[in-house]
């Protein structure tokens, strides 16, 4: 994919960006990402610690 | 707002997704490159600290690779490395693991981060362009439509690891004591493919576009995140899960 631009390309299109602050949707979707994964993490560490249950 | 709205919906090529996850389509390229630059970085640093650090954690060593090193071919080889690196540690204090625990720990946790990642590309892509960047002039992306854009290998790796796991649990004693010898036939190609995973990230490596006007900026805001951020957390999952599992003694 990146053989399709050239340096200049690259330097133009960095020298043009503008800012872009987060839409309040993509907010959202960072908070609901994050939370389900450290959820996630715990749960899963949980299964990990007492399945197999120790013999 | 009207100005991202024109520019997301513009539909052709891999420019959709970009497009509706917001970013101009030379984003991807240029964060693609800081990826294959960085992954070279961190073959070349991280399994040599695992060896330091890691040595006595193998598991937690191979796993760590997977997740902190991008790529999947820097990702293998650096569980390759780190393999190499930790047995013949481990061997020269008395202590022989089985090979192939470190790397097939690296190559399987990086498998999963694929599926996952097609998974949830896929979960973001149906809800941006269907219920966040929907406007009235644009129709709602078309099952058939996200189905031709789906990155079908994610579904050969499930096929694939669900056929591993089916033929392990179902393998008998008898038949499972001659698998090593199969997998030593396969280890010529395996050895093939790593050298030509070594040789397609040194061709795709372009160490020159750091020089570039403006593009140290981006670097550098990669190098803290990978560093200072994604590193670490993949080395406490690697912790969390593989604390205290070490591979099978060599008999």
């Amino acid at each position: 994919m990146s053989d399709h631009y050239t340096q200049s390309d690259y330097r133009d299109e960095l020298h043009t960006a503008h800012a872009e602050p987060l839409l309040p949707i993509e907010k959202k979707l960072i908070s609901w990402s994050l939370g389900i994964g450290l959820a996630l993490l715990v749960v899963l560490a949980l299964v990990n610690h007492f399945y197999p249950p120790a013999s | 707002m009207d100005r991202r709205k024109n520019h997301y919906v513009q539909r052709s090529s891999h420019r959709d997704f970009t497009c509706a996850i917001r970013a101009r389509p030379i984003v991807p390229a240029l964060v693609s490159s800081l990826v294959l630059i960085f992954a070279v970085v961190e073959v070349l640093i991280l399994p040599f600290v695992a060896q330091k650090w890691l040595a006595h954690q193998p598991l937690v060593a191979g796993a760590w690779m997977g997740l902190a090193v991008k790529t999947d071919g820097a990702a293998v080889a650096s569980g390759a490395i780190a393999e190499s690196l930790i047995l013949a540690k481990n061997a020269a204090e008395g202590v022989h693991y089985q090979p192939g625990w470190i790397l097939g720990t690296a190559a399987t946790i990086k498998v999963f981060i694929d599926i996952f990642i097609g998974v949830w590309a896929f979960v973001l892509g149906y809800i941006w362009t269907n219920y966040i960047n929907l406007t009235p002039d644009t129709e709602k992306a078309r099952l058939r439509e996200i189905w031709q854009r789906f990155p079908k290998f994610i579904i050969g790796f499930l096929i694939t690891f669900a056929a591993g796991l089916y033929l392990a649990l179902g393998t008998p004693a008898d038949i499972a004591k001659n698998v090593p010898a199969a997998i030593g036939e396969a280890n010529t190609f395996r050895v093939i493919f790593f050298i030509l995973t070594f040789f397609s990230i040194g061709v795709l490596s372009n160490f020159k576009a750091l020089w570039q006007e403006g593009f140290g900026k981006l670097a550098a805001v990669y190098a803290v995140s990978l560093f200072g951020f994604v590193i670490w957390v993949g080395l406490l999952i690697s912790w969390i899960f593989f604390n205290g599992v070490t591979p099978p003694l060599a008999s």
